[in-house]
């Protein structure tokens, strides 16, 4: 007697794996070339949903390497939602480690900003600011309160130029010659303006410390300290977010 | 001031000068906007779209395609590009 569990592990493992082994019992006779059918369908499937996520990727690294990185990252990672803009989420982990581009090593960054423009894209919209709760920050304790990231932004950094390069490979953007991947380290704000369209702001130093320490859920006052530079600095970068709505109070009071 | 004092100030500037309605960012002189980027046509019908007919092409063995890098990559300065010949399809120890 057999489970449905084991059933679907192995019909898993003969798509995804290519082994249909563990599947010989339920198999008919002629039935191995419409499982083909079905691996090849789903195959395509999570090879179009990678290569619409990471189409910068795609063309730094030329169509055959896309696919064959997709193929063995698609080998080892099964989708776990039943929504396809959730997979790929572990391809710029993937990358880090797979061989054939070990010598490009801003790839895995260039793909965390691909996969940041791709969440920043889909997420919810933040709605008006909740006026209420940010007046309520400004008790006596306002240092101890925190603040959170809009769901439509998303923080990014790298030892490499990458929105340079992101920009570069947008449709109908110009090549840079002079472009070196050297240039620089990026601190990056990955968000969607009024317009639906996706921006990357480059961030000073203290200011992408400050949004980072605040995403990571410390109050005001311990992420102003550990932001460094000084409080009035800090403080004007503070300001500004919350007017752009990068900053919002948390929807969730604070107990 | 004090750090909290400039805390509660920044938070009442915030609300004194208006919360996101307008786009304060954008205002700022060093802000470069990198591109503008709507994700035309981007939808569960463009991932998904392949019907069964001449998709069994993609059950091909993967190791027929060549690994070595071929796009945009190899006009960057400043960055590293594979050499490594074990890095083709049948190099030593892919699989």
């Amino acid at each position: 007697m057999t489970s449905l569990a084991e059933f679907q592990t192995a019909l898993a493992r003969a798509l995804l794996g290519g082994d249909d082994g563990p599947l010989a019992p339920w198999l008919k006779a002629g039935a191995r070339a419409g499982l083909a059918v079905y691996r090849g369908t789903l195959i395509s499937g999570y090879l179009e949903a990678l290569g619409d996520v990471y189409p910068v990727l795609r063309r730094l690294v030329g169509e055959a390497c896309f696919a064959q990185a997709a193929r063995a990252y698609i080998g080892g990672h099964p989708s776990t939602s039943g929504d396809l803009h959730a997979y790929g989420e572990d391809f710029p982990a993937f990358l880090a480690g797979y061989p054939p581009v070990a010598g490009l090593a801003y790839l895995p960054d260039v793909a965390r900003l691909e996969w940041a423009v791709h969440q920043v894209f889909h997420a919810a919209d933040p709605g008006p600011a909740d006026l209420e709760r940010l007046t309520a920050l400004l008790g006596p304790d306002c240092a101890s309160r925190g603040l959170v990231l809009s769901p439509a932004c998303r923080l990014l950094a790298s030892p490499y130029p990458v929105h340079r390069l992101w920009g570069m490979h947008q449709p109908g953007a110009a090549w840079d010659d002079g472009f070196r991947l050297d240039s620089g380290e990026a601190r990056l704000l990955v968000r969607r303006n009024a317009a639906f369209e996706i921006e990357c702001v480059p961030l000073a130093e203290t200011e992408h410390a400050l949004l980072s320490a605040l995403a990571d859920g410390l109050g005001l006052g311990e992420a102003f300290d550990r932001a460094g530079g000084g409080a009035v600095e800090l403080a004007v970068h503070l300001q500004r977010h919350l007017q752009a709505g990068t900053l919002m109070p948390s929807p969730f009071p604070s107990s | 001031m004090t750090r909290d004092e400039l805390i509660r100030q920044a938070i009442a500037g915030a609300l004194a000068l208006g919360v996101a309605a307008g786009d304060a960012l954008a205002d700022r002189g060093d802000f470069e906007k990198c591109a503008g980027v709507a994700k035309a046509g981007k939808n569960d019908c463009g991932t998904s779209k392949t019907s069964c007919a001449g998709t069994a092409k993609a059950d091909r063995d993967p190791e027929a395609w060549v690994l070595v890098p071929r796009g945009t990559c190899l006009k960057l300065a400043g960055g590293t590009v594979v050499t490594d010949p074990n890095a083709r399809a049948g190099g030593a120890g892919r699989r």
